[in-house]
């Protein structure tokens, strides 16, 4: 008779990761809307919708909503037998697929019209812009993970637009940021050293399950 | 008569036969003329992949007209407008329930053999 093993409840390094770089988005989305508003900038321009792992149908681009949406999924790993060892901990290169949607409808101007096509693309590519400058920042080089992420790369960009045959009313185009993480399969509970006290509220959106984070920056949490 | 005479004149008796025949729509031309013709219309709703191999839920419209209806009205050379300095060609129709849409023009498909047009459409808002 063998002994089992104990139980599994935690999460891998790719889980860990994948909710890092969701995490990381929903949060500075909003804080780059605050500080565009201080900025006396449109916060519009720096808002995205973020959801992880999201596989229905984007339903949610038949209403007025615009909003660029960013999809964060796991792509797969593969595992370096150079840098691991048998028992502990191996080394894993997760690819993650972080895929950018945006709509834009063609609207009458002064003079002419704003096409649809050309919108919906320049939408995207500032959300793609956004999610790139967030994801490759220093702060961000080990994706808050530090002891488990070992190097993020951002290995491509590529901009998709549906194909001829499919053309339908609304003007949608996608970006597809394709980012590689090294990352350890362990988990490390390391303290970070703190740079700034922010408070964040995460959670679900109850509807349609958009990740939201609700920032309260310079003040400790009660608990501390 | 030839098959092909044949056929265009039995689109033009289909189209235009009141009862089971095309919808009225609405041509607006980028200078603001109007023209009323009939056409069959299409708004049906689709899921679209934007190439990522995820699904967006979107419509596809169009409406044919025959090729004689838009040059008799003077619309032969409607087309799509993507320069933003111009108005695009509009067309305004009504789907099952008699709700108006206006559609911009994106891309036309003339059938000659035939005498027929099929305009695709997009979203806009005036």
């Amino acid at each position: 008779m063998t002994q089992s093993i104990p139980l599994i409840n935690k999460n891998d390094g790719f889980e860990t990761v994948r909710d890092a770089i969701a995490s990381i988005l929903a949060t500075e989305t909003a804080a780059q809307q605050v500080l565009a508003a201080a900025a006396g900038q449109d916060p519009d321009d720096y808002k995205f919708r973020v959801f992880a792992e999201r596989a229905a149908p984007w339903e949610i681009f038949g209403s007025d909503d615009v909003t660029p949406i960013v999809n964060v999924w796991f792509d797969g790993s593969n595992y370096d037998p150079s840098t691991s060892n048998v028992s502990t901990r191996q080394k894993g290169t997760s690819r993650f697929n972080i895929d950018v949607y945006s709509r834009a409808v063609s609207t009458e101007t002064e003079g002419g019209h704003s096409p649809g096509d050309e919108a919906a693309a320049k939408a995207a590519h500032n959300a793609a812009k956004l999610v790139r400058n967030i994801l490759m920042h220093d702060k961000y080089k080990y994706l808050g993970l530090q002891g488990t992420v070992w190097r993020r790369w951002l290995t491509s960009l590529t901009t998709f637009q549906p194909g001829a045959g499919t053309l339908p009313v609304e003007n949608v185009v996608a970006v597809r940021l394709a980012l590689e993480v090294d990352h350890n399969e362990t988990i490390d509970l390391e303290d970070h050293e703190i740079l700034e006290i922010v408070n964040v509220k995460m959670y679900h959106d109850s509807v349609d399950g958009q990740l939201i984070a609700e920032l309260q920056f310079g003040e400790e949490d009660e608990g501390e | 008569m030839s098959l092909r005479a044949t056929a265009a004149a039995d689109l033009v008796g289909i189209l235009q036969d009141t009862d089971t025949g095309g919808d009225s729509v609405t041509i607006t031309a980028p200078d603001g003329s109007t023209a009323v013709v009939l056409g069959f219309t299409s708004d049906i709703h689709l899921s679209v992949d934007p190439g990522t191999g995820e699904l967006v839920s979107g419509c596809k419209a169009s409406v044919s007209v025959l090729i004689s209806d838009l040059e008799d009205a003077g619309f032969g050379a409607i087309h799509s407008v993507a320069d933003s300095s111009s108005r695009p060609w509009l067309i305004t129709m009504a789907d099952s329930k008699g709700t108006e849409t206006v559609y911009k023009v994106v891309e036309t498909n003339p059938d000659r053999s035939v005498g027929l047009m099929l305009i695709f459409l997009g979203e806009y808002e005036q």
